[in-house]
């Protein structure tokens, strides 16, 4: 007997979404996991197919007309066994439930935005909240690109130079302020999380678009290091636009990820609303599998392992950067594993074969793809595609061939597994409060 | 073509030709030298950072360890700010030769080394992390250098007498006119412009690229690359440089430098300075080793492994094991042996040595000048602006913590400022970050530069106004460096840590689309990964 | 005396855990400084990561500490749960404060702070006029200038009763159960027994309405508050007192109960992880050191808490402690007390409330604890109740200092749900 229905091992977007999306069908839901990770790490928009071939510099406009082409060259990739359908159940259920908390995702399955990173390269994404929306490259016109010298993350000389360098069709230019006292950190070393804080108070806004006003006449709008607030950063926003007379937009950079943030609070919210339980911090240790089904697994609390049982199990620990596949090495040969439930996982031993000798090797690395291979159900599977256990589910990045970095597909990958498993596990998707089928 | 005219032409760049700069310059003469690419970037830059107290030579190669404790002295007076005072431990560790230790002892006393046995207990009071089943230690006064530092402190004490030093310029030819060499072409490997300098002298302190020098001025002359490979180990694990009491062996030092810990190293043959392989069986066997030294080893971090090449000359070669060639120095004037004057070698030795050799090697330009010019730079200090006493671990902290080093840090792992970053590159021409890297240790932490990479780009690009693709090329460039040291060592931690890296650069900032070009200079050189047993890296060079 | 290979891995890996406090792990990616709720209030504190991971590649175990902005870290942990690579920051930050203090020397002051048991020992006796005193805005204000603890801070008021004089007096005369089988231990802490008895009476009217003989042993201050001002050395004499007090108890398998989820937290980690106590006696009471609703909870589980329960029609805010949090047991007093039927839980959204243990009564440190602390007090008012709850006492006591509402523990929400009288 157990408290849970179901129990989800990580806390990155795949493991966060599958928990909110069983919590709001019902189900009681408890999500484990050691620490925050990939969300925080990343742009915070959905990427579901930037490039095809991975190795080409032209961005994918239309994601899922690619996705054949793309399945041709990566025949390995989750997307196979998610499918289409699954992909767009998975972006329409995030978008559901984003909205639900104020942070609305904008955008489709079938259309890519092009939006500038902090290089100034095009980071083509599927999904993204509105502030970083409006800096859609397509749109073209003229931007002005805001920098703080005392933010040393985001350099918008640079992105300008090399945005107009590639003939996007705008014309960015920069512009350095130096920002008011910063009130909470050292002014020099100020963190985007710190500025974004920062940046809720309103006088301190008040002063910030003293210092650009009149300068930005003649641009259509003005971008920002994504550093707008956090919990109020609409009202930053808005502030912001009205304060300029410009839409404003904001550009990701280095990490911790704002708008990650912004997404991981709202999904922890709605995770919270729902009545799910969450402990961040607890590391699960094992799983236990027998007659082909997970009968529980422990974690680690501050004392000593504590046990849970639940009808299912996702695994959502992600790849090796998740923790969720381990690697080590002796000389040549290379270990690869799966530490929770041990389950076989794709990977060369020759460790030579792991990687290319270029760090910016186009068509990837191979370490990328190893992971745990999954059946049409999206349980693992071993090596003659039987299912290790029935009741045990692989979300995002865990899975083999999920190589998230090259084609920009990491998480479609997550919402697209989230989606089937939640389908498989419930009959339904959660959308719009009520359920989807 | 550009000419110009010195007295005293040096080549190289590392501890011996900038020490043979700054003596001549002290001595009066007007000197001039050329590295091919930035200072220290040979060997110099490439060994584990031991200042040897000589114990390691003590049985086998007295004359030697005699020197180099002479020089340990010397050193720790002219250049104290170089230098980190961590002292030496010499233990036996189990299965080691357990008699070897007397005989280490009696060699030190009589070679004159300063040697105590210290009890077991207090040695792991002192390095808790070191083997607790080591039976004998002794300590030495070993030290560790920061070798950029010391390079770049020659050749800044060099300018103060008006020399100077010309980097990113390589000798293509040197000119012989009747069996007397009167100077070099050499070219701007940035601009790709060529110059004629004349000299009165030459010396070449190439290390063991001195064959290929020397050939140039038509002399035969074969120096053997003995390569080295080392990796630095993330965590700093131990305080004091240990090494085991043994005849020498392969990795059986750890050297605490700056903030990493360094095992090392092995020795092999490789007939070309700049194109060798760092192997399986080295990264191995040296993780076997130091386990030995400190028993769980193996579950700290490697960050990267790297490889110098000893130049190894002896005029009658030794057999297959080249820690048989002697590690003592060897002057050779070519008059004599090749019929080519104004020519001088100088090469073999270690860094400890660097300044008697410098001092022997100006010693014989006086002689063939006709000049008598006593040598002082065993008794005045080098130029030290951050102050005179030995570098200490903390420094950076405490300076950034007082806020005696103001500015954003940029590199957090390193503590590496931004007023640091701009007055270095303020002083070059070449905008390469690797040699931020080199000069301001920007890069060597943990996230080997996932972070200070880009920020380190996006301010040269403002300080220097340069276009967007010359900074995205040394971005590009930067990383691929970093991935190549990497490789070999790359599993557990750090490549978790190697694909944030990935995520945040091509993930996040899409360098990977940027328009890049890669010719010239900066083009990353392939490393090119073999299936069996080690991985190309490329030598020296950029 | 050569050492076997065994005896050396255990060694080994014990010194290797210890010796590094897992900094070789960072990968610097920030998140940590991101989630400290202290760095993103303060200038004063760089943050984390700054002061632990990165700033301990630069220590030199043989030379003075070099930094002082760890003293700002107050301990609360959250850096540590939030870390994906497993790095012990918060243990880290505090062995480095250790250092810190030795170059220092510790206040006065803080020595003071640390001494909870000791100043309960004095001033219990004489408490109602230790509560006059301490209640007048002019003392205060001298002991703020005297002894830097903010004429502000939320001192609690001393108990004259403690609640081992209950224990061994009124409660002993009212005949206690004796039971065989169900017998657990109550480490009560210096909170309990100084300040708040009648959480400890609670506890124990829950424990023997479900059958349970409850043992209070000798026990000392866990140590706690010495440990977080850096006084390692006086921290470990207790918390030697106290696991040569409780081990023998939890070798015979009885369980450890504590109503304060600091003094639990302590006896579960903090003496192994930051204190470096790492003997076999240590991880015997370790492993038998349960919260008190964290254990009720796995009774209910089994089936084996008593429900009856006379229902409580009331929606109440919940906070729970930073060092609740570390204990990675999840939310056992929510679980627990939505079992009262009528009962709902509305959990305060926020990591920290700033009070951090003796962190918050600091004259340099009030105003960063009390704005660290604003987005829990939000929460608490604007869920408009007539009382609030929170395992932890210094929690309770920064609650009602910033809110006015009246604060309990879980586990008198449950004795009052029973029908017990307990005060």
């Amino acid at each position: 007997m157990g408290r849970y229905d179901a129990v989800i091992i990580g806390a990155g977007l795949a493991g966060l979404v599958t928990a909110c999306q069983l919590a709001r069908l019902g189900q009681k839901v408890l999500l484990l996991a050691y620490g925050h990770g990939a969300l925080l790490l990343a742009s915070g928009c959905i990427d579901v197919l930037g490039f095809q071939p991975a190795s080409s510099i032209e961005p994918v406009t239309d994601p899922l007309s690619k996705l054949a082409d793309f399945l041709e060259e990566r025949p390995d990739h989750p997307y196979r066994f998610t499918g289409r359908d699954n992909i767009e159940a998975g972006l329409t259920a995030f978008q559901a439930l984003v909205q639900a908390q104020g942070l609305p995702y904008l955008g489709a399955a079938d259309r890519n935005w092009l939006l500038p990173s902090a290089a100034g390269a095009v980071h083509p994404t599927c999904l993204a909240p509105a502030s970083l929306a409006n800096g859609d490259l397509s749109r073209g016109g003229r931007m002005l690109i805001v920098g703080f010298p005392e933010l040393r993350d985001f350099y918008p000389a640079l992105i300008s130079q090399n945005l107009n360098e590639q003939a996007l069709g705008v014309r960015a230019e920069p512009l350095l302020v130096d920002l008011p006292p910063v009130p909470i950190s050292d002014d020099q070393n100020v963190l985007p999380v710190e500025l974004a804080y920062v940046f809720e108070r309103p006088d301190f806004r008040r002063q910030v678009i003293q210092r650009l006003k009149g300068q930005t006449r003649g641009y259509d709008r003005v971008g920002f290091p994504a550093v707008l607030g956090i919990k109020r950063h609409a009202e930053v926003m808005a502030d912001l636009e009205s304060g300029l007379g410009k839409p404003v937009f904001e550009i990701s950079t280095l990490p911790p990820s704002v708008p990650g943030r912004r997404l991981l609070e709202a999904l922890r919210q709605l995770l919270v609303e729902a009545d799910g339980r969450m402990i961040i911090g607890a590391q699960v240790v094992d799983g236990l599998i027998e007659a082909g089904r997970v009968s529980q697994i422990r974690f680690e609390s501050a004392n000593r392992p504590k046990v849970v049982k639940a009808e299912n199990y996702i695994l959502a620990t992600g790849g090796i950067y998740g923790g969720g596949i381990l690697t080590d090495a002796d000389g040549g040969i290379g270990r690869v594993w799966e530490p929770i439930f041990g389950l076989p996982v794709m990977a060369e031993t020759n460790r030579h074969r792991w990687f290319a000798p270029r760090f910016l090797e186009p068509t990837g690395q191979p370490f990328a793809n190893f992971g745990v291979r999954v059946n049409q159900q999206l349980n693992p599977v071993d090596e003659n595609k039987r299912p290790v256990a029935e009741n045990l589910y692989l979300a995002g990045g865990v899975i083999a061939g999920a190589d998230w970095t090259r084609g920009r597909t990491g998480d479609g990958v997550a919402l697209a597994t989230a989606a089937a498993i939640v389908k498989q596990i419930t009959g339904r998707i959660y959308a719009d409060g009520a359920s989807a089928g | 073509m550009m000419r110009r005219s010195t007295e005293v032409l040096v080549i190289g760049g590392g501890a011996t030709g900038c020490g043979v700069l700054y003596d001549l310059a002290q001595r009066g003469f007007k000197c001039l030298l050329l590295e091919r690419g930035g200072l220290s970037m040979g060997t110099s830059g490439r060994f584990h950072g031991l200042l040897h107290s000589g114990g390691r030579y003590v049985t086998n190669d007295p004359a030697a360890a005699r020197e180099c404790i002479e020089e340990n002295m010397i050193l720790r007076q002219t250049m104290p700010h170089c230098i980190e005072n961590t002292g030496g431990l010499f233990v036996t560790t189990p299965g080691d030769p357990p008699d070897f230790a007397d005989l280490f002892y009696r060699s030190c006393q009589q070679v004159g080394i300063p040697v105590e046995e210290i009890p077991v207990a207090e040695m792991l009071k002192r390095e808790p992390l070191l083997n607790p089943g080591i039976s004998r230690a002794f300590t030495v006064p070993d030290a560790t250098v920061e070798t950029w530092a010391a390079c770049q402190s020659l050749v800044h004490s060099a300018a103060a007498y008006g020399a100077e030093a010309l980097t990113y310029h390589e000798v293509v030819e040197v000119l012989v006119s009747q069996g007397k060499v009167t100077g070099v072409v050499a070219k701007n490997r940035v601009s790709g412009e060529q110059m004629t300098i004349e000299c009165d002298m030459l010396v070449s302190a190439t290390g063991a690229w001195g064959g290929q020098i020397a050939r140039l001025a038509g002399c035969d002359l074969t120096i053997y690359a003995g390569k080295g490979t080392m990796i630095a180990m993330n965590y700093r694990m131990v305080n004091t440089v240990v090494n085991r009491c043994i005849p020498p062996h392969d990795g059986d030092i750890l050297v605490p430098i700056g903030t990493v810990a360094v095992i090392g190293t092995t020795s092999v043959r490789v007939d070309d300075p700049d194109d060798y392989a760092i192997e399986d069986w080295e990264i191995k066997l040296m993780l076997d080793e130091g386990e030995k030294l400190v028993p769980t080893f193996k579950k700290f971090r490697p960050l990267r492994a790297w490889a110098g090449v000893r130049p190894l000359y002896q005029e009658k070669a030794a057999g297959a094991d080249l820690r048989e060639v002697t590690r003592a120095y060897t002057l050779l004037d070519h008059l004599p042996r090749d019929g080519v004057d104004n020519f001088i070698t100088i090469t073999g030795g270690k860094w400890a040595t660097h300044r008697q050799m410098a001092e022997r090697t100006v010693d014989l330009v006086c002689q063939k000048l006709g000049t008598e010019r006593p040598c002082q730079t065993a008794f005045t200090e080098l130029l030290a602006p951050e102050g005179r006493k030995f570098y200490s671990l903390g420094e950076r902290l405490r300076k950034v913590e007082m806020g005696e080093w103001p500015g954003q840090v940029i590199c957090e792992c390193e503590l590496v400022t931004r007023p640091q970053i701009e007055e270095t590159l303020a002083r070059r021409d070449e905008n390469i970050i690797n040699d931020l890297r080199r000069d301001l240790r920007l890069g060597m932490g943990p996230c080997q530069g996932g972070f200070c990479t880009y920020r380190a780009a996006g301010i040269m690009h403002e300080q220097k106004k340069l276009p967007a693709r010359e900074t995205n090329k040394a971005l590009v460039d930067f990383l691929q460096e970093r991935w190549k040291g990497s490789l070999p060592v790359l599993w557990g931690q750090q490549l978790r840590q190697t694909i944030l890296d990935e995520g945040i650069y091509l993930g996040l900032l899409g360098i990977d689309k940027l328009p890049v070009d890669l010719t010239g200079l900066n083009q990353p050189r392939v490393a090119e990964v073999e299936t069996e047993g080690y991985y190309k890296v490329g030598g020296g060079g950029s | 005396m050569a050492l076997q290979q065994a005896d050396l891995d255990e060694i080994t890996l014990s010194i290797w855990k210890q010796a590094q406090n897992t900094a070789d792990l960072c990968v610097k990616c920030n998140i940590c400084t991101s989630f400290c709720p202290f760095s993103n209030v303060t200038e004063l504190f760089p943050g984390p990561k700054f002061v632990g991971p990165q700033a301990q590649r630069f220590r030199n175990p043989h030379e003075m500490s070099v930094d002082n902005s760890v003293d700002y870290c107050s301990g609360c942990g959250i850096c540590t749960l939030v870390c994906p690579h497993g790095v012990k920051v918060m243990e880290m930050n505090s062995k480095a404060r250790y250092k810190l203090y030795r170059r220092k020397g510790i206040p006065l002051r803080n020595r003071l702070l640390g001494r909870s048991e000791l100043l309960g020992m004095i001033s219990s006796p004489v408490a109602p006029v230790a509560n006059f005193f301490l209640g007048n805005r002019l003392v205060r204000i001298v002991v703020e200038k005297m002894m830097g603890v903010h004429r502000d801070a939320p001192l609690p008021a001393f108990s004259f009763e403690t609640f081992r004089g209950w224990y061994k007096g009124v409660h002993r005369k009212a005949g206690r159960q004796r039971r065989a089988d169900k017998k657990v231990v109550y480490f009560h802490g210096c909170s309990t027994n100084y300040y708040e008895p009648r959480v400890g009476k609670a506890a124990m009217a829950v424990l023997e309405h479900n059958g349970y003989e409850v043992i209070v042993p000798e026990q000392a201050c866990c140590g706690l508050p010495m440990l977080s001002n850096g006084e390692f050395e006086a921290a470990r004499r207790y918390a030697n007192k106290n696991i040569r007090s409780l081990v023998d108890y939890a070798r015979d398998g009885y369980i450890i109960l504590g109503t304060s989820t600091s003094c639990t937290l302590s006896l579960k980690s903090d003496y192994q992880h930051i204190l470096d106590i790492d003997t076999e006696e240590a991880r015997w009471v370790s492993r038998q050191t349960y919260d008190i609703c964290e254990f009720l909870l796995e009774l209910a589980d089994a089936g084996q808490l008593k429900t009856d329960f006379k229902p409580i029609e009331a929606t109440l805010p919940y906070h729970s402690p930073c060092q609740l949090k570390a204990h990675n047991i999840g939310l056992p007093a929510i679980d627990l007390m939505e079992m009262i039927p009528g009962v709902k839980i509305k959990h305060v959204q926020a990591d920290c409330c700033g009070i951090a243990g003796t962190y918050g009564y600091k004259k340099e440190k009030y105003q960063i604890s009390q704005d660290v602390g604003r987005v829990v007090f939000d929460q608490v008012k604007a869920a408009n109740s007539a009382l609030g709850v929170c395992d932890s006492e210094t929690c309770r006591w920064q609650i009602r200092q910033a809110t006015g509402l009246k604060m309990i523990h879980p586990i008198e929400l449950l004795a009052q749900a029973y029908g017990l009288n307990y005060r």
